[in-house]
């Protein structure tokens, strides 16, 4: 006759086996005085655990928990806008230093802003300035571009 | 009569949209098990409400990720063991001894309050002692009903690991509340 082995025992005490090893084993223990015995100590033992009731009736900690978690939630919300509102403006940042580069750029190509800071000296006259013809050049329409505005306060200063 | 409680999937599905109440419901639901395992393992209720803390706020912040490839109770029982583990690492144990305890000899079936308590410090002290891997197979197999199976899924090892150390566990056990001569008929 086989018996019983120690963790099949556990579990016949536990009364986790299948309905049909349950009662296979019930019946071996009705006809064997050792697995008889073996399950008499096995079953006080699995009742004497069962003495150590733990009581969590003073610690609830479920309102702690939700809070926790509501402010977690709230930073993250804060966080996201914050985010989003440097994202919002980005562009508005970017274009704007990039108009600033392009002037620099294109000022410095035309003269207009020298490293040295020096303005050129202004003329609005229609016969063109005299520094044209220094330039060996004839005044036309064509280079009203090139004139700059009479500017007294700056004119010859360096900035 | 059809239950309309969402299951724990359901919460969860919820909570990952954004349904803080859903979390309050996990909670509710499943405390009482955390907390009892948490008590059991660390035998301490400051740490044992700490762990569950986490526990629930770790369920919380994976809500959006979760993906139930198992029992709900099964990965929320490896988040707490896992918890319990850290927590472990941290505190020294001071187990009580069985003779600084006492011993209760008790033959009568029915007992009093103040007898049944002092029995359940003695099962608590004789569980206590058992060496740590056991002691954890024991409280979960015993007091958290889980399966070889699931035991294996919480703690990572074997099912033959799990069911070895019940083995010697259960007959560690038999062997000190026998020596306390507490059996009840």
């Amino acid at each position: 006759m086989k018996h019983v082995n120690d963790i099949e025992l556990i579990e016949y005490v536990a009364g986790k086996l299948t309905a049909s090893r349950d009662e296979e084993v019930r019946e071996h223990i009705a006809a064997c005085k050792e697995c008889s015995e073996r399950w008499r100590e096995a079953a006080k033992m699995w009742n004497a655990l069962g003495q150590w009731d733990v009581d969590t009736a003073d610690h609830d900690v479920a309102e702690r928990i939700t809070a926790l978690a509501k402010e977690a939630e709230r930073g993250q919300q804060q966080h996201k806008i914050a985010r989003d509102m440097q994202i919002g403006f980005l562009p508005a940042v970017v274009r704007v230093a990039a108009s600033i580069i392009i002037a620099v750029g294109v000022g410095h190509q035309l003269g207009k802003y020298s490293v040295r800071g020096h303005t050129p000296r202004a003329a609005a006259s229609e016969n063109g300035p005299a520094y044209l013809a220094a330039l060996g050049l004839e005044w036309s329409s064509e280079l009203a571009w090139l004139i700059l505005e009479d500017d007294s306060s700056n004119m010859g200063e360096e900035r | 009569m059809t239950s309309d409680k969402p299951n724990d999937t359901e919460l969860m599905t919820r909570l990952a949209a954004g349904d803080m109440s859903a979390l309050g419901d996990l909670v509710r639901r499943h405390q009482d098990k955390v907390l009892s395992l948490s008590y059991r393992v660390l035998r301490d209720w400051h740490r044992a409400e700490d762990v569950a803390q986490e526990t629930f706020l770790r369920v919380y912040r994976a809500a959006k990720h979760y993906k139930p490839k198992a029992k709900f109770t099964t990965w929320l029982y490896r988040i707490v063991i896992n918890l319990c583990f850290d927590e472990q690492r941290k505190q020294a144990k001071t187990a009580v001894s069985l003779e600084e305890a006492g011993q209760a000899v008790l033959a009568e079936s029915d007992c009093n309050a103040a007898e049944r308590k002092e029995v359940a410090e003695l099962v608590k002290t004789a569980v206590n002692e058992l060496p740590e891997r056991q002691r954890l197979a024991v409280i979960l197999h015993r007091y958290d009903g889980l399966s070889h199976a699931e035991i294996g899924e919480v703690t990572g090892w074997t099912k033959s690991a799990v069911e070895s150390l019940l083995v010697r566990a259960y007959a560690n056990l038999r062997e000190k509340l026998d020596k306390m001569k507490y059996f009840v008929e």
